[in-house]
C-alpha cells in the first residue's frame, strides 16, 4: 500500500471533499472551500500536475482492473508517491486559497457533513441544517482568501427531532440516524435542483444507516440490523447535469417501506452466530452500501453481503474471518476498495488482511469516498490542529 | 467525602454541601452480576462520591440527573470501558444519591444533556476538548 499525503494546517471539526474543493468547518459555524486544483496547480512547482491527479482529479489515475497500482501512473506521478514527505499547506494558504461561506451561526457546532447533488446537510446539536454547496463556476475567483467577500449562504435549519449522528445521501434519497431519536428519511432530492427535504420517521432506533438501490439498511443496538425496502424509478434526466464528481445514478428512490425486513434480519442473526467462534460474542455491526462488518469479542470480524442485483436477498457470509482492528472501533468507512476504521486512539486501513496504521492519534473525523469519481482513493482525516488528505494506491 | 455507616445496599458516604448522602451501592460493584454496570476496582467508593460531590458542586445536573467525566473524559470508569459516570434524580427529596458508569455508545438509554456538554466545553479551562465535546455529542463515549 502507496500512501501520499497532503497536510492543511488549522483548526478545523469537519472536512468534505465536494465539487472542486475541500470543504472545511470550523467548530465556531465557519466554512471555507479550499481550491485543491488551483492550489496545487499554483504552488507545487514541477509536481502540480501530478498532485492534481491525486487529490483533486483521481478519475485522470490509470486504471487496470478497477485498481490505480501506482506502477501504471506517468512518471512524474511515481515519482512524487515515491517521496514519503507530506505536502504541508500552511494555515495562511489554506485560508488564502479558500471561498469563504457566512452562513451565520446555524452550522455551530457540526457533527457530521454529508454534500450531495448541490446540497449540504450538517448535522449540529439538535438538529440538521442545510446550505447551497456550490462549484467555481458558481464562484468568482476575486472572493477567494476574503473574509470580507465572503459568499453569503443562508443555512435553513430543517430537522429538530433529534441530533444526526450519521447522514447518508444517495439515490435522490437522505436518511440520518439519530439514536433514540430515531431514523429519518427523505426522498426527491433529484427532482430539482434545490430542495428541501421532508423527513420522515422510518424506525425508533438507529446508530447508523447506509442507503442503496436495494434499500435502507440501519443498526438499531450494539449488534443488529435492520433492512427496509425501497421503491426505485429512473431518475431525472435533469438531475444528471448536476453531478460532477458524483457517480451517475441511473434510479432515484421514490420511496421508502417502513416496515422491516423481518426474514433478513433472521438470517443476519443465523449469519451473526455462524461466523462466531464458540467463546467469543459479537460485539459490533457496522454498514457500507452493500454490506454489513459484524465485529467479535475474539479480535475477528466477518463480512455479510447484504443485496444481490440491487434487491436484499438472502444476506450471506463469504466464509472470511478478518482481524478485528486493534483497540474499540467507534466507526468504519470505504474508499479505494479499502476498509478503514476509527478508534478512539488511531485510524486503521486493512491491506491483505492486515489493519495498518494510516494516522496515529485520536480523531475528529475520518472519511472516505468510494462513490465519487474525482475523490475516490482519498481518504480526509481531521485531527487537532490540521486535515490530511491521504491519498491510496496499492504499489 | 466522609465514610458515614454501612447498609444493606452498599455504604453511605456524606454529605455533600447540599446536604445529601451518597450511597455507594454494592451492586455496582458485585462482578457476579457481569451485564450491570460496574465501576473498575481501581475506582474505589470513595473515588466515586467525590465523583458525586464534583458533579453536585459543578452544576453537572439536568432534570435532577447528574453526570461527571474525567478531564477530557481520559479515565475509563468501569468494567467495560465506560468513561462517564451517571447518578439517576433520586426518587425522593431525602433519598441518597447513587450511580454507576455508563457509555452512550449506541445506548438508547443514556445521552448526555446538551446543556451539561457545553458547560464542560466552555470557560478558561475547559474540561474536555473539542474533539471529545464532539464526540460526547455523536454518542461515542
Amino acid at each position: 500500500m502507496i500512501t501520499k499525503r497532503m497536510v492543511l494546517e488549522g483548526d478545523y471539526v469537519e472536512a468534505f471533499l465536494y465539487f472542486d474543493f475541500l470543504w472545511l468547518f470550523d467548530n465556531d459555524g465557519g466554512v471555507y472551500a479550499f481550491d485543491l486544483e488551483t492550489y496545487v496547480e499554483k504552488e507545487l512547482n514541477g509536481s502540480g500536475s501530478a498532485a492534481r491527479k491525486l487529490f483533486a482529479r483521481n478519475d485522470e489515475l490509470v486504471v487496470l482492473s478497477g485498481k490505480a497500482h501506482a506502477s501504471l501512473q506517468t512518471p512524474d506521478l511515481q515519482a512524487l508517491v515515491a517521496s514519503e514527505a507530506p505536502i504541508t499547506v500552511p494555515a495562511r494558504d489554506v485560508l488564502g486559497y479558500s471561498i469563504h461561506v457566512d452562513a451565520g451561526t446555524a452550522l455551530k457546532r457540526p457533527l457530521d457533513v454529508r454534500m450531495y447533488n448541490g446540497h449540504a446537510f450538517v448535522s449540529v446539536p439538535g438538529g440538521l441544517a442545510l446550505f447551497e454547496a456550490f462549484g467555481r463556476e458558481d464562484a468568482s475567483a476575486g472572493r477567494m482568501g476574503s473574509t470580507r467577500h465572503a459568499i453569503q449562504t443562508r443555512a435553513e435549519r430543517v430537522f429538530d427531532l433529534g441530533t444526526p449522528l450519521q447522514i447518508q445521501c444517495r439515490l435522490g434519497a437522505l436518511s440520518i440516524a439519530c439514536g433514540g431519536e430515531g431514523l429519518h428519511g427523505a426522498v426527491g432530492a433529484l427532482d430539482q435542483g434545490w430542495w428541501r427535504p421532508d423527513l420522515d420517521q422510518i424506525a425508533d432506533v438507529s446508530f447508523c444507516c447506509e442507503v442503496a438501490r436495494a434499500g435502507i439498511s440501519s443498526v438499531p443496538e450494539a449488534v443488529g440490523l435492520e433492512l427496509r425496502s425501497v421503491v426505485t424509478a429512473d431518475a431525472p434526466a435533469t438531475s444528471r447535469k448536476l453531478r460532477k464528481d458524483e457517480g451517475a445514478e441511473p434510479v432515484a428512490i421514490m420511496k421508502i417501506d417502513k416496515d422491516v425486513d423481518q426474514e433478513a434480519g433472521r438470517q443476519f442473526e443465523h449469519i451473526v452466530m455462524t461466523a462466531s467462534s464458540p467463546d467469543a460474542t459479537a460485539e459490533q455491526t457496522f454498514l457500507s452500501t452493500t454490506s454489513a462488518y459484524t465485529l467479535f469479542s475474539d479480535g475477528k470480524m466477518a463480512r455479510t453481503g447484504l443485496t444481490a442485483k440491487n434487491a436484499f436477498g438472502d444476506a450471506k457470509w463469504d466464509g472470511i474471518r478478518l482481524p478485528s482492528p486493534e483497540g474499540d472501533v467507534i466507526g468504519m468507512t470505504t474508499t479505494a476498495g479499502k476498509m478503514i476504521a476509527e478508534t478512539h486512539e488511531d485510524v486503521q486501513l486493512l491491506d491483505q488482511k492486515e489493519w495498518v496504521r494510516i494516522y496515529d492519534e485520536p480523531v475528529l473525523r475520518v472519511r472516505g469516498y468510494p462513490n465519487s469519481k474525482w475523490y475516490r482513493h482519498l481518504v480526509t482525516v481531521v485531527g487537532k490542529g490540521r486535515v490530511e488528505l491521504i491519498f491510496l494506491c496499492d504499489e | 467525602m466522609r465514610y458515614l455507616r454501612g447498609g444493606n445496599g452498599g455504604r453511605f458516604y456524606g454529605t455533600t454541601g447540599l446536604g445529601r448522602e451518597y450511597l455507594c451501592s454494592s451492586r455496582h460493584r458485585d462482578p457476579r452480576h457481569p451485564d450491570k454496570s460496574t465501576w473498575l476496582q481501581t475506582i474505589g467508593e470513595q473515588d466515586e462520591s467525590e465523583f458525586y460531590e464534583a458533579s453536585e458542586d459543578a452544576l453537572w445536573s439536568a432534570d435532577g440527573i447528574h453526570w461527571w467525566t474525567s478531564k477530557d473524559s481520559a479515565l475509563e470508569l468501569g468494567t467495560k470501558r465506560q468513561k462517564l459516570a451517571y447518578f439517576p434524580k433520586p426518587t425522593n427529596r431525602t433519598d441518597p444519591a447513587h450511580g454507576y458508569p455508563v457509555t452512550t455508545y449506541r445506548n438508547k438509554d443514556y445521552t448526555v444533556p446538551e446543556s451539561i456538554i457545553q458547560k464542560w466545553e466552555t470557560g478558561e479551562d475547559p474540561h474536555v476538548d473539542v474533539r471529545v465535546a464532539k464526540k460526547l455529542r455523536l454518542k461515542q463515549i
